[in-house]
């Protein structure tokens, strides 16, 4: 009995010496307690993704939807109409892979007869 | 007085320049030329029973941009240009070298400005023949983006010690003879 009391005592004083949460680096004070998230910067996808994808006359059909999604891509690096040498090693190399495929898109959709032997 | 009038004819001597070439005996129609006559500087004047139309263009051959001239006669100045614009009456310009002058040598003097292939940027005007053709043959026929006549070209540059070849898209400004293309996409 003696030494449950004591351990309660032990664990209640532990409890009270308890340092209080430390915010982490970079939130407000003023946001504590409203559940204030952290914005989530995009990724673009990788260069390996981007080199992945094999389009043909099947991807017509969504060509649209593709071209949004290469768009983006673009977007999200700051790559938009920018001029290739204008830019480093590896971002020139993901512009031209996705500018690319973007172009695949518009011309061979629009002009299927273009690839024919 | 004699200073202004030295002053005159350096200032006229600047701002009246052309570029003179020898005229071949290349008949264009027996090249293997690519797509239309482009960048086409027209000259129309009367003669005798209608119009002499000299037509100084730039075509493609072997896909290379050549300066080219074609003379065309008529009743009309559109009947005499569209003789001019045939590639049977065209002829290549050539540069000026000792080699090439001869007693019967006719020169032509460009009145237009000198085009020549050169590095562009995304969203420069340009004469279609600043840029080349693609080098991959399926890619060099033109094509119709948002209604408007387009073609891919290529551009070799060095930097750095290393060569790159850049491929874009460049899409006519309008549908008035002789306009400007719009450099749309490098990448």
């Amino acid at each position: 009995m003696k030494l449950i009391v004591a351990l309660s005592v032990v664990i209640a004083t532990g409890c009270a010496q308890q340092r209080p949460w430390q915010l982490p680096q970079g939130y407000n004070q003023a946001t504590v307690g409203t559940f204030a998230k952290k914005p989530v910067q995009p990724q673009a996808v990788s260069y390996e993704r981007i080199e992945s994808i094999q389009l043909s006359d099947r991807d017509c059909a969504k060509r649209e939807q593709w071209i949004t999604d290469l768009k983006r891509q673009l977007e999200i690096k700051g790559l938009v109409d920018v001029n290739p040498e204008d830019l480093g090693e590896n971002d020139r190399i993901y512009n031209a892979a996705v500018n690319a495929r973007i172009w695949a898109l518009r011309i061979g959709c629009n002009n299927p007869d273009r690839y024919k032997k | 007085m004699k200073r202004i009038l030295v002053i005159g004819l350096l200032a006229a001597s600047t701002t009246v320049s052309a570029e003179c070439y020898m005229r071949t005996q290349v008949n264009l129609s027996r090249q293997a030329v690519f797509g239309q006559p482009t960048d086409v500087h027209r000259i129309v004047t009367p003669e005798t029973g209608g119009y002499r139309c000299s037509l100084q263009y730039r075509v493609n051959v072997n896909n290379e941009w050549h300066n080219a001239e074609g003379i065309g006669v008529g009743r009309t100045e559109d009947a005499a240009c569209k003789q001019a614009m045939d590639l049977k009456n065209g002829a290549l310009l050539a540069d000026i070298t000792p080699d090439r002058v001869s007693s019967n040598s006719q020169m032509v003097c460009l009145d237009g400005p000198e085009i020549k292939v050169r590095r562009v940027r995304i969203g420069e005007q340009i004469w279609e023949s600043e840029v080349d053709v693609h080098t991959i043959p399926a890619e060099r026929p033109y094509f119709k983006y948002k209604n408007t006549q387009c073609r891919m070209f290529v551009e070799r540059n060095t930097r750095e010690g290393n060569l790159y070849t850049h491929q874009g898209v460049i899409c006519r400004e309008n549908t008035t003879p002789g306009s400007k293309w719009l450099v749309v996409a490098k990448y």
